[in-house]
């Protein structure tokens, strides 16, 4: 009988449909040495396993608010997301930076495949630079 | 024989001859319509053009409409304007040319397009919000709301259109 009981759980465990999940991703730009005073990237998940709730701001003064975005973009996998700073180049920042969040929702049992490209990155007076994107799952939330 | 005595009677002419010159020019000679008529058929006969005075037979046209178009004359066109006429495909073709070269040209020229890269992009949004902290609006044909000025308004709107999911390019 305690076998049939445990078996009986074991198989509602694993058929049972399990809840979507709720995460936040953070988007990193690493320009180098170069100060970042502007970015433009565009994201999308390949897996198309994600909806994209909200966007959240950096940790940089300099990109504290919550980069310009499409509202088209929630609820979808793929976004574009821009913002730039008129800062003085001592306030700017440098190296890797988190300069955006994504809240998004993840389908149950899936992991997003991120897709990220930096579009436009510049440095003061608007000179070009080159930059690289990286997104990470937030763990402590 | 002098010039002046060409109107003289000839006496080598044949008497008679000369009495049936002196006859026809005093006679008017009536040609009646139907001869006329008749001599347009003909000549449209002859060139080919039979199909036509059938349809004008179910569709009687006056014969003096035939008379009129038959005396028409060829345009003649003035010699100077007939020297123009042999630059005229020339100018024609400049004028073209012209017209494609300033449309590629302003096409290229996208709207907010600050630096000149051929993308509107976060850097032209940034470039114009310098310029108008800076008051250097002058020169900047960078309306790109059509609000007629150039504001930090127009800054927003490149960047709206920089991460605008729907633009192509995107």
């Amino acid at each position: 009988m305690r076998f049939l009981l445990a078996a009986f759980f074991l198989l509602l465990a694993v058929v049972a449909p399990r809840a979507a999940e709720f995460a936040v991703y953070d988007v990193y730009i690493d320009s180098g040495t170069e100060a970042l005073a502007a970015y433009q990237l565009k994201i999308s998940d390949r897996r198309a396993a994600v909806k994209i709730l909200s966007v959240e701001g950096g940790q940089h003064a300099s990109f504290a608010n919550a980069p310009k975005f499409d509202e088209k973009a929630i609820q979808r996998d793929v976004i574009k997301v821009a913002a730039f700073s008129l800062a003085a180049r001592d306030k700017l920042p440098s190296g890797r930076v988190r300069i955006a969040s994504l809240h998004v929702e993840v389908g149950p049992g899936l992991t997003p495949d991120w897709n990220a490209i930096v579009q436009a990155a510049g440095g003061p007076g608007g000179r070009k630079i080159s930059a690289e994107v990286s997104i990470s799952k937030r763990e402590n939330q | 024989m002098k010039m002046d005595d060409r109107d003289q009677p000839n006496s080598d002419e044949p008497q008679k001859l000369r009495d049936a010159l002196r006859r026809l020019e005093k006679e008017r000679l009536f040609v009646p319509g139907t001869v006329d008529e008749a001599m347009v058929r003909a000549a449209q006969e002859h060139f080919g053009q039979k199909k036509d005075v059938e349809a004008e037979e179910s569709s009687p046209v006056p014969v003096e409409a035939l008379v009129f178009h038959s005396k028409l004359k060829p345009v003649k066109i003035d010699p100077r304007v007939r020297r123009w006429h042999k630059w005229l495909p020339l100018a024609a073709s400049i004028t073209i040319a012209a017209t494609i070269f300033y449309f590629a040209r302003t096409g290229s020229a996208l709207a907010g397009d600050l630096n000149r890269d051929g993308a509107v992009d976060v850097i032209d949004a940034m470039l114009l919000a310098e310029r108008v902290e800076r008051g250097e609006r002058s020169g900047l044909s960078a309306d790109v709301n059509n609000d007629g000025r150039i504001d930090a308004g127009d800054s927003e709107e490149i960047l709206a259109r920089a991460v605008d999911l729907e633009r192509s390019g995107s």
